[in-house]
C-alpha cells in the first residue's frame, strides 16, 4: 500500500489518479460508511485524499460481512474488502452469491482444486493465480447480469456476422 | 492541451457523421472537464436525435460500399489504423490522462490495448470461414456463408475512453459493418482524436461515426431506429437492461458487457508474494474503476 501514490495521472510516479467526477468519489465513500455503520474496521485510507475534488485514498476494510454493500456490489473505487472464509465450498459459494459474473480470480498452487474451483465459478473470466486477464486474443465478456457477447479472440468476430444458410436445389436432370 | 501534444490536429472539437467534424444543430457544446484540475480541456457538440439520425443513415449508405470490400482491403485500412494509433501513442495518452485521470503509464498502456483489438481484427478477418453441409438428398447442396451484421450502434463508458470503443470498432469493421458511437460524455476526446487517425489511415466517411450529448435522446434513436442491426453497450447492468428491453421492439442483435462484481480468492496453499501482487494489481489499476477489478477479496 505504500507504494501507491495518490495524485495528478500526469505527474511522474503517481499510480492513483481522481476518480472521474465529484459524485463518483461520494458514491465510493457512501460503501465505506455502510461498511463501517455495520462493524467493519478501516485499516488503510478510508478518507477523501488531501488533493481534494474526487480523489479518495487507497482503502481496505476488514471485518467485513456479506450484509454490505462491498460484498453486494460494484464498488467502482479504490476500496479493498477482506473477507475470510474457512472451506472451499464456503469460497465458491461466497464468490457465486452474486446476480453478476464477469471475473474472478483465486490463487492456489493444488492443482485438483484449480481444476476444481475453476469450473465451478460462475463467472466468464477465471483468472488462476493471475490478476490481469485482458488482452485481445482472449473472449472476454460475462454471464448472468454481467450481459452476453464476447469481445476480442475468434469468437468477438462472431458477435458481428450473421450466418447465412443458403440451399441450392434442383441439380437433378 | 493542444500544445502538450506532438499533433495538435488529435485535439477534436464537434461531432464526427459522414467524415466530417460538425456541430450540434442547436449549436451547443459540452464541456470536457479533467477530474484532476477541474479545468475545461476542450468544447465537444452537443447532439441530439436529429444529429444521431444522420449519422445512422450515413453509416447506412457507407455500408453499401464499404460492406463490398475485400477482407484483404479492409486488413490493409485496420493494420495502417493500428500503426498509426501506436505512432500517435504518447499523444493519445495524453488526451486519456487529461479526460480520464488515469496515470500516463496506464493511459500508455489502454492506447497500446486498444490497439491490439485493431491488429488483432485486422489479421482475423481474413478468415471468416463458412461451412459445407452433407446434402439429404441428391438434388441439393447445402452452403453457410457469414456476412455482416449491418449497421451497429456502439456505446461506451468513461473508464477506458480508448480499448471500450476499439473493441467494439475493429471487429465491426473487419466484418464490413460500418458504426455509430457514442463515447461516456465525460471522456469523448480520446475516441475523436482515434478516428483523426482512422480517417488519416483510409477508413472511408461514414464507416464509422461519432456523436456525443444528450445521452437519452441519443440512446433511444439508437436503440429504436430499424437501420441499426446491433446495439454493443458496454456499461452498468441497469441500462444494459433498459437497452435490451427497447432493442426488442426492433429485435437487434444485442452484445452487452455489464457490471461485475469480481471475487478474489486466496487459499491457503497460494503463493503469497504473487498473489499479493496479483491483487494491488487488479483492485488499484485505474483507482479502482474497471469492470474486472477484484471487489472481494476472499481471504483462507
Amino acid at each position: 500500500m505504500a507504494k501507491l501514490k495518490v495524485g495528478d495521472g500526469i505527474s511522474e510516479g503517481v499510480t492513483i489518479g481522481p476518480l472521474i467526477d465529484e459524485t463518483a468519489a461520494s458514491d465510493v465513500m457512501d460503501f465505506i460508511k455502510d461498511a463501517t455503520d455495520k462493524g467493519a474496521t478501516v485499516v488503510a485510507g478510508g478518507s477523501r485524499a488531501v488533493q481534494g475534488g474526487s480523489f479518495v485514498e487507497p482503502t481496505i476494510l476488514t471485518n467485513v460481512s456479506e450484509d454490505m454493500r462491498v460484498f453486494k456490489e460494484e464498488i467502482f473505487g479504490p476500496v479493498a474488502p477482506l473477507f475470510s472464509f474457512k472451506t472451499e465450498e464456503d469460497a465458491i459459494r461466497m464468490a457465486n452469491n452474486t446476480e453478476v459474473g464477469l471475473a474472478s480470480y483465486f490463487y492456489s498452487r493444488d492443482i485438483g482444486r484449480v481444476w476444481r474451483v475453476a469450473e465451478a465459478l460462475e463467472y466468464g473470466i477465471v483468472g488462476i493465480n493471475e490478476g490481469l486477464i485482458s488482452n485481445e486474443m482472449a473472449p472476454f465478456g460475462g454471464v448472468k447480469e454481467s450481459g452476453q457477447g464476447r469481445e476480442g479472440s475468434k469468437y468477438g468476430l462472431d458477435d458481428y456476422l450473421e450466418i447465412k444458410y443458403m440451399c441450392l436445389g434442383g441439380l437433378d436432370q | 492541451m493542444k500544445e502538450q501534444l506532438s499533433d495538435g490536429l488529435l485535439l477534436k472539437a464537434g461531432a464526427y457523421i459522414d467524415g466530417g467534424w460538425v456541430s450540434a444543430d442547436d449549436g451547443t457544446t459540452l464541456p470536457v472537464v479533467n477530474p484532476s484540475s477541474g479545468s475545461v480541456i476542450a468544447e465537444v457538440a452537443r447532439c441530439g436525435t436529429n444529429e444521431t439520425r444522420r449519422a445512422i443513415e450515413a453509416a447506412e449508405v457507407a455500408h453499401k460500399s464499404w460492406s463490398r470490400t475485400t477482407a484483404k482491403e479492409r486488413a490493409a485500412i485496420l493494420r495502417r489504423w493500428f500503426d498509426l494509433m501506436m505512432e500517435n501513442q504518447e499523444d493519445l495518452a495524453k488526451i486519456l490522462t487529461a479526460e480520464q485521470g488515469k496515470p500516463l503509464a496506464e493511459a500508455r498502456g489502454e492506447i497500446a490495448y486498444g490497439a491490439n483489438y485493431i491488429e488483432w481484427f485486422s489479421e482475423e478477418c481474413k478468415r471468416v470461414y463458412g461451412d459445407t453441409i452433407p446434402h439429404p438428398s441428391n438434388d441439393k447442396r447445402l452452403v453457410c456463408i457469414k456476412q455482416g451484421v449491418g449497421v451497429v450502434a456502439c456505446i461506451t463508458p468513461w473508464n477506458f475512453p480508448n480499448a471500450m470503443l476499439t473493441r467494439k470498432i475493429a471487429p465491426a469493421l473487419a466484418a464490413g459493418c460500418t458504426v455509430v458511437c457514442k463515447p461516456a460524455n465525460a471522456t469523448p476526446l480520446s475516441a475523436y482524436a482515434f478516428v483523426e487517425l482512422a480517417e488519416r489511415a483510409g477508413v472511408p466517411a461514414g464507416v464509422i461515426n461519432i456523436v456525443t450529448g444528450k445521452t437519452a435522446e441519443i440512446g433511444k434513436e439508437m436503440s429504436g431506429n430499424p437501420i441499426i442491426r446491433k446495439l454493443t453497450f458496454t456499461g452498468s447492468t441497469p441500462v444494459g437492461k433498459q437497452l435490451m428491453a427497447e432493442c426488442a421492439a426492433t429485435v437487434k442483435r444485442t452484445s452487452m458487457e455489464l457490471g461485475g462484481n469480481a471475487p478474489f480468492i486466496v487459499f491457503d496453499d497460494a503463493d503469497l508474494d504473487s498473489a499479493v501482487e496479483g491483487a494491488m494489481v487488479s483492485k488499484y489499476r485505474n483507482a479502482g474503476q474497471t469492470c474486472v477489478c477484484d471487489n472481494r477479496l476472499l481471504i483462507q
